[in-house]
C-alpha cells in the first residue's frame, strides 16, 4: 500500500526546480552571444565554448585537476579496500572508535584541514607543494571510498567465500577471485565519488595550491575575479556534463542509492 | 577575494632528501606524480625560471608585452606570471621563506608597507645590482627603506558618471554631498586603497596620520552614502555601467578604462591632492635566482620597459627618465603633484586600522 | 572468511598513517601554533599560552561572527528539513523506473562543483538576474532589489549545497521503515496526514537528526559559498578565518578560530550522534 499524497508530491517537484535551479541557468547561460551571462540568452553561440576551451591557463589546470584526482583515487583503492574489509570482516576492540576516525576528514571542516597542512608541512620542511596537494586530497576522498566499499563488503552474502575456502583455496585467494569482484561495483561507486569530490575541491586546495599549476575550481574562481564572462558558464557546462556521465555510470553499474550505503 | 590561491614551488630534488630504498620508490612516485602533474615545469627545468606575480586584465597584458616578452627573449629565462592579490602573495612568502614559491612578488603599497617591516623574508635591495634604480624617482625606493622598489604609479581620485552629476566634484568633501546616497563605490580591503581612503577621511575633517579619529567619525557618517565595498577592481565596471553607482573613489586607469569602452565618466583629482599608488618589486631574500631576479627588476626599470607599460596602461613610470606620449602623458599626473601620505606614521597603525575598517565601516 | 585481529589491524594500517600524517599531526601542529604569539605570520616565542583564545573569546566583534555563523546555519538546516522531506519522501515512494534519474536530479548539488552552483546563484540573483527580471516584469516591483551579497543569499546557497545530504539521511529512515505500521494505521481509520504525523514521521525521527547534523556541520563550516554570495569581509567563521589569515595577518588568532571552529563541529557531531541513539529505539537499531 503506497500513501498517496498529492500534496507531498507538489511540493516535491517545487523543491526539485530549486535544487536544478542554479544548475539549469549555467548550462543556458553558456549558450549566449553576448559576453555577460544572460537567461534565457538573446543570441545563442557556442562562442564561449571555444574561448574556455582555448585558454591555457584552463587547459593546465583541467588537466592537473583530472591527475590529480585520478591518482588520489587510485591511491585510496588499496588502502580503503583493505581498511573496509578490516572495518567490517574484523573482530577487534576499537573498531567503532576507528571507524569514526577514518571518516574524520568529513567532519573536520575543509578550511582547517588546508590551513593546517600549510602550516604544519611548511613548518616542517616538507616544500614539495605538489605531494601537499596530493596527500591533502588522499585524505579528504579516503572516508568517501572507505564509506562505500564498506556498505558493499556489508551486504555481501559470505557463502560464496564459505564455499571457495571449503574448495581448498587460500585467503588471498578467495579475496581475489570471489571476494573482489562482489565488491567491484562498490569500489567504482567509491572510486567515482573520490574523483569527483577531489575534481571539484575548493576549500581544501585553497591554501594548497601552487604558482606552476592550479586545480580548475580554483583556476575558475580567479578568473570570474577579473572576467565577468560566460566562459565560467561554458566551462562549467562541460564540467556538468562529465559528472553526469560519471554519476550515470555509477548509476548503471551499482546504483547511486546502496552506493552511498542507504 | 574567493578562491585566491597561495602558491608553493615544485621542487622534484625533494628526492634528495630522502634515504633507503623503500622510502626512495615511495617518494619516487610520489615525485613522479608531481612530475606529470607539473609536466610543463620539467621541460622548462634547463632554462630558468622566475616566479613573478601581477593583476589581470589591462595590467597582464601590458606587463607581457613590455617586460616579460622582451625579457625571455634578452636572456632566454622563463618568467611565470601568477593572478591573486597581494595579500595572498604576501601570506605564500611567510609561510614558505626558507623555500620561497615567488622570486620577485609585486606588492600594492599597503601590503608591500607590511612587508618592509618583516625580517628575513625579503631582500635588502643592493641599488649596485640594479643600476637602473639611480634614474628611479628616490620617492620611489626611500618610501620602501630600500627593501623593495616601485614599477609603476596610479593615482587615486575621484571618478564619476558625467551624465549624472550636475558638476564635476571639486573636493574629496563632496562624496559626503547627500545627494550620493546609495550611488558611492569605495574599495574595500583587497582592493587595496583602504587605508588611502580612511588618511584622506581624516585630512579633510581636520586630522592627519597622527589622529584619525575625525576620519573615523567621517566614515561612519559617509555609509549611508555607500553602495559597496568593491572587493576587486572589476566590481565597479558593471556598477558604473549600469549607472547603479555614479560616483567613487578610484585609480584613474581604471576610470579611464571604462571611459574608453564609451561609458560617460569623468575622473578628477580633487583640490586636497590625490594619493599616489605604487606597485613595487620585492625580492624573496631565499630565491634560488637571485641573480635573474635582480636582473628582471633591472629590466623592468628600464626607460623602454616602463615607457611602453606606462604608455600602455596610461599609469606613470617610476623611471624618470621615461617619457609619456599623447594620451598616456595627459592622463598621467607627475608624481610629485600627489598627495603624499606620512607612511613611517601609519606603518605601526596597519593592522588596528583595518581591524577597524572591518568592523566599524564595512559591517 | 574473516582477518585475525593482527591482521585486521595490519589492513588497516595504510588508512589510518594517512589520517596520522595528513589529518592529525597537522591539526595538532595548528593547535600548539594557536598557542604561540606570533606578528605577521612568523611566531615570536616559543612559550606556550592561551593569549589568541583570550583575545578571540573576549572579542565581541569574532564573537557576533561565530553568533550569526550558528543562528545562519541553524536556518540552513530547517530550512533543508522542510525542502528535504518532500524529496526524501518522494525517492521513497516513486516508481523503480524512474528512481536512478530522481536520485541524480537530488544528488546534484553535490555531483557539480560549489563553484559551479556558485556562479548560478550569481546570476539568478544578480540586479540584471532572473529573479529581479521576473519580479520587475510582472510589476511587482519597481526597482531592483539586492539579493546578492546579502545574508539571505548565503542562506539560499547553503541550504542547495545542504539538500541532499539531507533528504538521503531522511530517506534512508523512511527505508527502515516497516510499511504494515502505515498499513495497520490506515486500516483502523487514519486519513494521511495522520499517518504522517503519527506514524511515518516519528519513525524516520533518526534520519532525520542524523540529517540535520551533517546539514548543520556543513553549513558552519561552509567557506565558498559565503564568500562568494554574502555580504563584504568576514561574514562566516571560515571566511573570517581566511580574512585572519591573507588580509589581517593576524595567523594566530585565525589559528585559535580554526581549533575552536572545529571543537564546535566536533561536538556538535558527537551530541546529536548521541541523541540519535538515544531517539532511535527500533527504527535505529540494526545500522551498519
Amino acid at each position: 500500500m503506497s500513501t498517496r499524497n498529492p500534496l507531498l508530491w507538489f511540493v516535491a517537484a517545487l523543491v526539485l526546480c530549486f535544487v536544478l535551479a542554479p544548475i539549469v541557468v549555467v548550462i543556458v547561460a553558456s549558450f549566449t552571444q553576448a559576453s555577460v551571462p544572460e537567461f534565457p540568452p538573446s543570441q545563442w553561440s557556442l562562442r564561449w565554448y571555444a574561448h574556455a576551451l582555448s585558454q591555457p591557463v584552463f587547459r593546465a589546470a583541467a588537466w592537473n585537476s583530472a591527475v590529480l584526482a585520478a591518482i588520489a583515487t587510485l591511491i585510496n583503492i588499496p588502502i580503503a579496500l583493505m581498511a573496509a574489509f578490516a572495518l567490517v570482516r574484523g573482530r577487534f576492540p576499537g573498531r567503532e572508535a576507528i571507524q569514526t576516525v577514518l571518516l574524520a576528514p568529513l567532519i573536520v571542516p575543509a578550511v582547517v584541514t588546508g590551513i593546517a597542512i600549510l602550516l604544519a608541512f611548511s613548518a616542517a620542511g616538507w616544500r614539495d607543494a605538489m605531494s601537499r596537494l596530493l596527500l591533502a586530497h588522499v585524505v579528504i576522498t579516503l572516508p568517501y571510498m572507505v564509506r562505500t566499499i564498506m556498505a558493499s563488503l556489508a551486504r555481501l552474502d559470505p557463502v560464496a567465500e564459505e564455499a571457495a575456502m571449503t574448495l581448498g583455496a587460500s585467503p588471498l585467494r578467495c579475496f581475489l577471485h570471489v571476494t573482489l569482484p562482489l565488491v567491484m561495483p562498490g569500489l567504482i561507486a567509491g572510486a567515482v565519488f573520490a574523483f569527483i569530490v577531489s575534481f571539484d575541491n575548493v576549500s581544501v586546495s585553497l591554501f594548497l595550491t601552487s604558482a606552476r599549476t592550479s586545480t580548475l575550481p580554483i583556476a575558475v574562481l580567479g578568473y570570474v575575479e577579473y572576467n565577468i564572462d560566460p566562459s565560467i558558464a561554458a566551462l562549467s557546462t562541460l564540467l556538468i556534463g562529465a559528472s553526469l556521465i560519471a554519476a550515470l555510470l555509477v548509476e548503471r553499474v551499482v546504483g547511486l542509492r546502496r552506493a552511498l550505503g542507504s | 577575494m574567493i578562491g585566491k590561491t597561495l602558491e608553493m614551488s615544485m621542487r622534484i630534488d625533494h628526492l634528495n632528501a630522502t634515504r633507503g630504498l623503500g622510502r626512495r620508490r615511495l617518494m619516487g612516485a610520489s615525485a613522479a606524480a608531481g612530475a606529470a602533474i607539473g609536466a610543463p615545469a620539467i621541460l622548462r627545468a634547463q632554462a630558468k625560471t622566475l616566479v613573478t606575480t601581477g593583476y589581470g586584465g589591462l595590467h597582464e597584458k601590458w606587463f607581457r608585452t613590455a617586460v616579460i616578452e622582451p625579457f625571455e627573449k634578452q636572456t632566454g629565462a622563463k618568467i611565470q606570471f601568477k593572478y591573486g592579490a597581494a595579500g595572498e602573495w604576501l601570506t605564500s612568502s611567510i609561510a614558505n621563506k626558507e623555500y620561497p614559491e615567488i622570486d620577485v612578488p609585486m606588492l600594492s603599497l599597503p601590503v608591500a608597507m607590511r612587508a618592509i617591516t618583516l625580517e628575513g623574508i625579503f631582500l635588502d635591495l643592493d641599488p649596485a645590482r640594479i643600476p637602473n634604480t639611480a634614474d628611479v624617482d628616490p620617492m620611489f625606493f626611500d618610501l620602501y627603506r630600500r627593501r623593495a622598489v616601485g614599477f609603476n604609479y596610479g593615482d587615486f581620485g575621484i571618478c564619476y558618471r558625467s551624465d549624472k552629476l550636475a558638476a564635476a566634484p571639486g573636493s574629496w568633501r563632496d562624496l559626503w554631498d547627500p545627494a550620493h546616497v546609495g550611488k558611492l563605490l569605495l574599495p574595500d580591503i583587497t582592493a587595496g586603497a583602504v587605508l588611502e581612503v580612511i588618511v584622506i577621511a581624516a585630512l579633510v575633517h581636520g586630522g592627519s596620520e597622527a589622529n584619525l579619529e575625525p576620519g573615523w567619525a567621517a566614515l561612519k557618517q559617509l555609509k549611508p552614502n555607500v553602495l559597496r565595498f568593491f572587493k576587486n577592481n572589476t566590481e565597479p565596471v558593471g556598477l558604473y555601467e549600469r549607472a547603479e553607482a555614479q560616483i567613487g573613489a578610484w585609480f584613474s586607469a581604471r576610470t579611464y578604462a571604462i571611459q574608453d569602452s564609451g561609458v560617460p565618466m569623468g575622473y578628477v583629482i580633487p583640490r586636497e591632492g590625490a594619493p599616489v599608488g605604487v606597485l613595487s618589486f620585492h625580492i624573496a631574500r631565499n630565491t634560488k635566482v637571485r641573480d635573474l631576479a635582480y636582473e628582471f627588476v633591472n629590466f623592468a626599470l628600464s626607460k623602454e620597459a616602463q615607457e611602453s607599460f606606462g604608455n600602455g596602461v596610461e599609469y606613470g613610470p617610476c623611471n624618470v627618465k621615461a617619457e609619456l606620449k599623447g594620451r598616456a602623458r595627459e592622463r598621467v599626473p607627475p608624481a610629485n603633484r600627489l598627495m603624499r601620505i606620512d607612511w613611517p606614521k601609519l606603518q605601526p597603525q596597519i593592522a588596528a586600522m583595518q581591524q577597524r575598517w572591518q568592523r566599524e565601516i564595512v559591517a | 572468511m574473516n582477518p585475525t585481529r593482527a591482521a585486521a589491524l595490519l589492513l588497516l594500517a595504510p588508512a589510518l598513517l594517512v589520517i596520522a600524517i595528513g589529518l592529525a599531526a597537522p591539526l595538532a601542529w595548528l593547535l600548539r601554533f594557536s598557542l604561540m604569539l606570533s606578528e605577521t605570520g612568523i611566531p615570536v616565542s616559543d612559550a606556550v599560552t592561551p593569549a589568541n583564545y583570550t583575545r578571540l573569546l573576549g572579542d565581541a566583534f569574532h564573537m557576533r561572527v561565530f553568533a550569526k555563523t550558528l543562528g545562519l546555519s541553524l536556518l540552513v538546516t530547517l530550512f533543508a528539513m522542510l525542502l528535504g522531506y518532500p524529496l526524501a519522501h518522494a525517492l521513497w515512494r516513486i516508481s523503480a523506473r524512474w528512481r536512478g534519474v530522481l536520485t541524480i536530479v537530488v544528488l546534484s548539488p553535490l555531483l557539480v562543483s560549489i563553484v559551479v552552483s556558485s556562479y548560478g546563484w550569481l546570476v539568478i540573483l544578480g540586479t540584471n538576474g532572473l529573479v529581479n527580471r521576473a519580479l520587475l516584469g510582472l510589476g511587482l516591483i519597481q526597482a531592483p532589489l539586492k539579493l546578492l551579497y546579502t545574508e539571505g543569499a548565503i542562506v539560499l546557497g547553503l541550504t542547495h549545497i545542504v539538500l541532499p545530504f539531507m533528504a538521503l539521511s531522511i530517506l534512508a529512515a523512511l527505508e527502515r521503515i516497516d510499511p504494515r505500521f502505515a498499513e495497520a494505521a490506515a486500516v483502523l481509520g487514519a486519513g494521511r496526514w495522520s499517518v504522517l504525523r503519527h506514524v511515518t514521521l516519528p519513525l524516520a525521527l533518526p534520519g532525520l537528526i542524523a540529517g540535520t547534523t551533517l546539514a548543520f556541520s556543513i553549513a558552519m563550516s561552509a567557506y565558498v559559498t559565503p564568500a562568494v554570495l554574502g555580504p563584504s569581509g568576514p561574514n562566516f567563521i571560515a571566511t573570517t578565518i581566511y580574512n585572519e589569515f591573507v588580509t589581517l595577518f593576524d595567523w594566530g588568532l585565525g589559528a585559535a578560530m580554526a581549533i575552536c571552529l572545529l571543537v564546535l563541529g566536533l561536538g556538535l557531531v558527537f551530541a546529536f550522534l548521541r541523541l540519535v541513539y538515544r531517539v532511535g529505539g527500533v527504527a535505529a537499531a540494526g545500522r551498519a
